[in-house]
């Protein structure tokens, strides 16, 4: 049941989102994601902070440490 | 608080509890398939959120435009506005970055099931899901909450 509800929800994204489909459907095409795949996996999350998705925020930027 | 989701959160969370099963049902579809499942699935919720917050992006753009014209008529109002937006920001922030750092947990919980399939190892990929998809569910709905057109 899982897989098809998976599929099914991907098609709405797609609907919802066209932008997506590209990225989608190289996730789906991935067979056995090794290490460096997950790692790039949490680098892209890591890299989608707030400030670089949201570019009308008018929140102070965070002072670099 | 009841909360009603849209079709957009609706298929966000569903998707994130269509592999929950699989990690409690175990290894019976292999648990390679389980990591390469929440792989893909990690990957094309990031992608919804990230979609989620552009849809917030558009709707500060328009709100901080429109603070802005206000101003030059009524800058106490435009001013309170602003104090306001600003603190909604805030709160989207916040739970934009606990959304992302439960996908970190996700993400190497299903890299060390993969590596060393264990029931240990898969009890904590269930819980980084479930949890992952409480976050999400939770932003999702906060940007409702605030005008967001989802």
């Amino acid at each position: 049941m899982a897989p098809g509800i998976i599929i099914a929800l991907i098609q709405l994204i797609i609907r919802e989102a066209p932008d997506a489909i590209a990225a989608i459907r190289a996730l789906l095409a991935k067979n056995n994601p090794t290490d460096a795949d997950f790692e790039a996996a949490k680098e892209q999350i890591r890299k989608d902070t707030y400030e670089k998705v949201v570019s009308n925020t008018q929140l102070p930027p965070m002072p670099k440490v | 608080m009841k909360t009603l989701l849209n079709r957009f959160q609706l298929l966000t969370v569903a998707l994130w509890l269509a592999v929950v099963p699989l990690g409690i049902v175990g290894c019976g579809f292999g648990c390679q398939s389980t990591s390469k499942t929440t792989y893909a699935a990690s990957g094309v919720t990031h992608i919804a959120a990230v979609t989620a917050l552009k849809g917030w992006n558009e709707y500060l753009g328009n709100e901080y435009a429109s603070i802005l014209a206000q101003s030059a008529t009524d800058p106490d109002k435009a001013g309170k506005r602003k104090t306001a937006l600003l603190a909604k920001e805030e709160q989207v922030k916040a739970a934009y970055e606990k959304y992302r750092a439960s996908q970190i947990v996700v993400l190497t919980a299903a890299q060390e099931f993969g590596r060393e399939p264990s029931a240990t190892g898969q009890d904590k990929l269930s819980a980084a899901v479930a949890a992952s998809a409480a976050t999400l569910a939770s932003l999702l709905d906060l940007l409702k909450t605030f005008g967001v057109k989802l």
